[in-house]
């Protein structure tokens, strides 16, 4: 899809509210001509068949009537439009959350975070002036100009040819200068681009420019090279505004010519076709017509920048949006029917008394990553529940990758991952832990977020949280993560700990929980470890700390891309 | 206004350029008001004088006069509008380069820990933006309301002409309702752009959550219930921003309504002055047609006025510290000491101790607890340690860069705090763990460490991080344009060549933070062997996950729950 078919497709969605829009505004396009003619009558009726103003009351109420209607329509209009462009945002940001969703994080990897959040904010919000003005306002410029030519054309054709003429003539003229002001433009756009960049770049980098004691020269390079690019701009602009000046030439020529015309033709130096018939209601009439015909297109061209933003926005989403997701994602994502009771696994080393009994069972296991291939390779791995297990191997032969695949985030590539547990859920501690902008309590009930209060308390308790929030005043209400307070590694390790603890997965995956740990917290995973076990989880460690080594039951090692059982000791 | 001051003050210094272009702005709207007025009056004065020719009475009238004015106000508008753009568009970017200028050099004087917020905060985020508001306070904050008053004194002068006491009263009608639009977008403005920043931000971070916590929140089964705080935020943050263009739109519509309200009742006014002889018929057309040009230069002051809320709040964000544009050297970034500083530079390689010192993190962690090393004259030491463990605190502690919350670090007998800053990086090189490069071609990424290094020089540089025969093989060598908009580098590349630009340096402590991160074994060893042999005439402190992750070092320490110990 083009990105110009992605926006038709979206406009289609909200055709209702933006023809709404657009009917509203050919409503008030009635009543400009509906102005203009009762403006010209009284002024007619007073100055040439001088007729008393008060009896000319009923017209002036209606005049003003039709006034005091057109904020109402205009209101009506951009109310409609703004309407349309919120639905349009709502529709396509839950599409794109939910094609995220279903992506994954294996889907995701080769997009850095920070680009798709801001695709999910800036780039659907890009699109809020292209359905709220500019879509219905193609209509308008369509309609309205129309119906003031045909308007003028009752009262003297050769007044109205003069503005059908000129319009035509401006997309024309505005095209002409457009296709050499295209090129010039993206240029234009590069050079402003690598500004941007420049100067974003030396802020981010303050601190080692100042370390080599460079920042005032940088700050002369960002002078310098505003103003490069401003003096490159100008020349791009000198010819862009060409453009809109046309536009303004033409809505000014026709204005004088009509004038220019008419005050002949009153005066009878216009002896041709329906210049002898014109009076001053006519003439005025189509003075007062003739700025009117052309202000819809002017407010269009207004917009047009809308329509290029929306444009460049189009691309991105749609990009995003044509994302296959693959099937075997969709179909692994919560386990291929474990959740039947027929299915449980028997002979259990360590009977668990609140999570039954059941098993991980991985057989011939083949994991690929995009442009890496083939990555691991596991012949057999069962993990009853109650086991603990450690993965071992330096980072980057893919222990994350085996997790994630057992989690149902990553498509085994050949062989079966079967989870016969008594519930679809698994708990997940990832390296670093997620934190979410939001309060310690929230960030814990993320592992089961109908958890009572009580046992999140428990679960805080239990994973050493309750330890450092007792100094903060808010407690666990504290906010963290980047809006709010900022959590050492052990602190945060803490809180995803108290988040394993709460909820109900039967099985529990922990990347790297020992990094970066001060002794006390990593007291606390060991013990957590311990606690997890006991409940009757299946708990896989993927780490190559050793100090893990002591709690686990079975320890496997990632070697040439095979996963094999650590037998000695 | 308080925040506008500086940027008031700054546009003082273009006084000049602002006025032509406000001139240029009011020649377009006087043109337009000028064409209509005037063309509404010939064809009245036409149809007039027709109608006394075709009753008999010899009549004439004068049209060249008004013609040519006509045609001369139709060219004029058009072409100062185009200029106007053009001369306006130029100031514009003119204040761009300024401004960006003046705010770099602000961020540049703030202290490394009002830094790191600035960096981790949604400043940076919305920096170009807020800049670009405020380079764009005068073209369509401050001009458009003087332009709008200017025209509605023209329209007054020429209602005068039929009646000197109905200009006054539209004079004084308009002033009042163009303020009121003006100050109520104003208004509006400043509490709708805060909430609209605030709950645009909420969405932003919530987004942000759903996507970096997609594993967890997936696995966990917690996706629908995460997604909530998203919907919500989004929800929010649609309506104030459903909010703020509904308001404006409507203001729009009710100004431009009391315009035409006007242009109708000075009409109805007009008609009743030339019934009772006191103006001629043409001058009563042109009265009300006067008014109706109007709606051009008024209708733009609603988004004037939320365009003034919006650079307010912009200029709020970017009021960090206590500097401002004019002046950024109040704000040295230096704290509140007091104490002459060590100026004197480092005469050789410098002894560096560490005693005692403890750094705590969010809610009382202790990231480095009660910490003591003592590094000799010419020694390097090797700190290593699981990331996140501590060790990029100690670097930038070393650095300057965050103060330790107790103890004190010592550099050849002087207190950190002591030195001044600039003296105390001239004579050191510190990598840090991010890898910073510029967008800028290869030379202009060396030449940071060194401003007037030659092409031999940046060579060796590279050919010591084995990047120079990837250089060479670029299309443009060394002024090829990496970064933004240019050639991506991958993660060794960029660390190469921040390495690089360290060794174009002769520093006399040298303080590595992961040096070889991202580097491919075979050249890590090969690197390594080059930082080895610099390293040998310098102090060092080289801090990286293990010793197999840095050069060979006289001694290695071991940091683990922030403390060290002699493990290997």
């Amino acid at each position: 899809m083009t990105p110009r078919e992605w926006l038709a497709r979206q406009r289609r969605e909200v055709a209702g509210p933006l023809r709404l829009a657009a009917a509203y505004g050919v409503v008030e396009g009635g009543l400009i001509i509906a102005q203009a003619g009762l403006i010209a009558w009284i002024v007619q009726q007073v100055v040439i068949h001088e007729q008393p103003l008060i009896e000319l009351t009923a017209a002036a109420l209606i005049l003003i009537a039709v006034v005091l209607l057109r904020p109402v329509l205009a209101s009506l209009r951009s109310g409609a439009g703004i309407t349309a462009s919120a639905r349009v945002r709502a529709r396509v940001r839950h599409r794109l959350i939910h094609h995220i969703e279903s992506l994954g994080p294996a889907g995701l990897a080769d997009i850095g975070s920070g680009e798709l959040s801001s695709q999910l904010t800036d780039q659907v919000d890009a699109l809020e002036g292209y359905f709220a003005r500019y879509v219905p306002q193609m209509t308008i410029a369509v309609i309205v100009p129309a119906a003031i030519v045909a308007a003028a054309y009752t009262q003297d054709w050769i007044a109205a040819s003069f503005l059908l003429i000129s319009a035509p003539l401006i997309p024309l003229f505005m095209a002409l200068v457009g296709m050499g002001a295209e090129r010039l433009n993206r240029d234009q756009f590069l050079a402003l681009g690598r500004l941007s960049g420049q100067f974003l770049d030396r802020v981010r980098g303050l601190t080692t420019l100042r370390l080599f004691g460079r920042t005032d020269d940088a700050a002369a390079g960002i002078v310098s090279g505003s103003d490069e690019y401003r003096q490159r701009s100008m020349r791009v602009l000198r010819v862009a505004f060409l453009s809109s000046a046309v536009l303004e030439f033409f809505a000014s020529v026709a204005i004088a010519v009509v004038a220019i015309y008419i005050g002949f033709g009153l005066l009878g130096y216009i002896e041709y076709g329906p210049s002898t018939e014109l009076t001053l209601f006519s003439g005025l009439f189509i003075l007062l017509l003739a700025p009117e015909f052309f202000q819809p297109l002017r407010t269009l061209a207004q917009h047009y920048h809308d329509r290029a933003t929306a444009l460049g926005a189009a691309e991105l989403l749609n990009e995003l949006e044509a994302r296959p997701v693959s099937e075997a994602e969709r179909g692994e994502r919560f386990g291929t029917g474990t959740l039947s009771a027929e299915k449980f696994g028997t002979g259990t080393l360590s009977g668990g008394e609140k999570f039954g009994t059941g098993m991980l069972w991985i057989r011939d296991l083949r994991l690929d990553r995009v442009g890496r291939g083939t990555i691991l390779r596991v012949d057999e791995l069962r993990v009853d529940s109650g086991q603990r297990v450690l993965i071992e191997g330096p980072s980057g032969t893919g222990k994350t990758s085996l997790l994630l695949a057992i989690a149902g985030l990553l498509p085994a590539a050949q062989g079966t991952i079967d989870r016969q547990l008594a519930d679809p859920r698994i708990g997940w501690l990832g390296s670093p832990p997620f934190l979410a902008n939001a309060s310690i309590r929230a960030n814990i009930r993320f592992g089961h977020p109908d958890a009572q209060d009580s046992a999140i308390l428990d679960a805080a308790r239990q994973a050493g949280v309750m330890e450092f929030t007792g100094r903060l005043d808010e407690g666990l209400d504290t906010v963290v993560g980047e809006r709010g307070l900022s959590l050492s590694a052990g602190q945060a390790q803490r809180v995803a700990l108290a988040r394993a603890l709460v909820s109900p997965a039967p099985m529990i995956l922990l990347d790297e929980p020992t990094n970066a740990l001060d002794a006390t917290t990593e007291a606390y995973v060991l013990a957590a470890i311990n606690t997890l076990a006991a409940e009757g989880r299946v708990v896989i460690i993927s780490s190559h700390d050793a100090a893990l080594r002591a709690v686990v039951d079975h320890r496997y090692r990632i070697s040439h891309e095979r996963l094999e059982r650590i037998t000695d000791e | 206004m308080n925040e506008l001051a500086p940027y008031l003050k700054m546009l003082r210094q273009y006084r000049g350029r602002l006025s032509i272009g406000a001139v240029l702005m009011f020649v377009t709207s006087a043109s337009g008001i000028g064409l209509l007025a005037l063309s509404g009056w010939f064809i009245t004065a036409t149809a007039v004088t027709g109608a006394l020719i075709a009753a008999g009475v010899a009549a004439t009238l004068e049209i060249y006069i008004p013609g040519g004015g006509i045609r001369t106000f139709a060219v004029s508008r058009t072409v100062a509008r185009y200029f106007e753009r053009i001369f306006n568009h130029d100031t514009v970017l003119q204040l761009l380069r300024d401004l960006r200028g003046r705010v770099f050099t602000l961020l540049s004087r703030l202290n490394p820990a009002e830094m790191a917020r600035l960096r981790s905060g949604e400043l940076l985020n919305r920096l170009t933006t807020d800049i670009d508001r405020l380079d764009g306070l005068y073209l369509r904050g401050l001009s458009p309301p003087v332009v709008a008053l200017l025209a509605i004194l023209l329209v007054g002068a020429l209602l005068a002409i039929g009646a000197p006491w109905l200009g006054a009263v539209v004079i004084v009608v308009l002033t009042l309702m163009a303020g009121a639009a003006l100050g109520i977008a104003w208004h509006t403005g400043q509490q709708l752009t805060r909430e609209v920043a605030a709950s645009s931000a909420t969405l932003r971070a919530s987004a942000m959550d759903h996507i970096t916590g997609l594993s967890e929140l997936t696995a966990f089964g917690s996706l629908d219930y995460h997604r909530q705080a998203v919907t919500e935020a989004d929800e929010n943050a649609r309506l104030r921003d459903e909010r703020i263009a509904k308001r404006m739109a409507y203001g729009e519509a009710i100004l431009n309504s009391g315009v035409h309200c006007t242009a109708v009742l000075v009409l109805l006014a007009a008609l009743h002055l030339f019934q009772t002889g006191q103006t001629s018929g043409p001058v009563a057309v042109m009265m009300p047609l006067a008014v109706l040009a109007l709606l051009e230069p008024l209708g733009v002051l609603p988004a004037a006025g939320l365009q003034l809320a919006r650079a307010r709040a912009s200029a709020q964000r970017l009021s960090i510290g206590t500097g401002t544009i004019n002046d950024p050297g109040k704000n040295n970034g230096t704290g509140t000491n007091h104490l002459r500083r060590r100026t004197e530079g480092l005469g050789g390689m410098p002894s560096v101790n560490i005693d005692a010192v403890s750094l705590v993190r969010g809610a009382g962690a202790r990231v480095i607890d009660n910490l003591s090393v003592n590094i000799a004259a010419g020694e390097t030491v090797g700190i290593s340690g699981i990331s996140g463990c501590g060790k990029s605190s100690i670097a930038a502690m070393l650095a300057g860069q965050i103060k330790a919350d107790s103890g004190m670090i010592t550099i050849d007998g002087t207190s950190i705090d002591a030195f001044d800053p600039d003296t105390l990086y001239a004579d050191i090189a510190y990598l840090t763990q991010q890898t910073d490069l510029f967008s800028g071609s290869f030379a202009g990424n060396l030449r940071i460490a060194d401003r007037q290094a030659d092409e031999p020089a940046m060579w060796t540089a590279l050919a010591r991080v084995q990047l120079d025969a990837f250089v060479a093989s670029t299309e443009q060598g060394l002024h090829t344009w990496v970064g933004e908009s240019g050639m991506e580098l991958s993660a060794g590349q960029a660390r190469r060549l921040a390495l690089a630009r360290v060794f174009m340096r002769n520093p006399q402590l040298v303080i590595l933070d992961e040096p070889l991160t991202g580097l491919d074994d075979e050249t890590a060893t090969a690197v390594s062997a080059n930082l080895t042999e610099w390293l040998s005439a310098r102090t060092g402190i080289v801090l990286g996950h293990g010793p197999e992750s840095m050069p060979a070092v006289d001694r290695q320490l071991l940091l683990r729950a922030g403390a060290v110990s002699d493990a290997y």
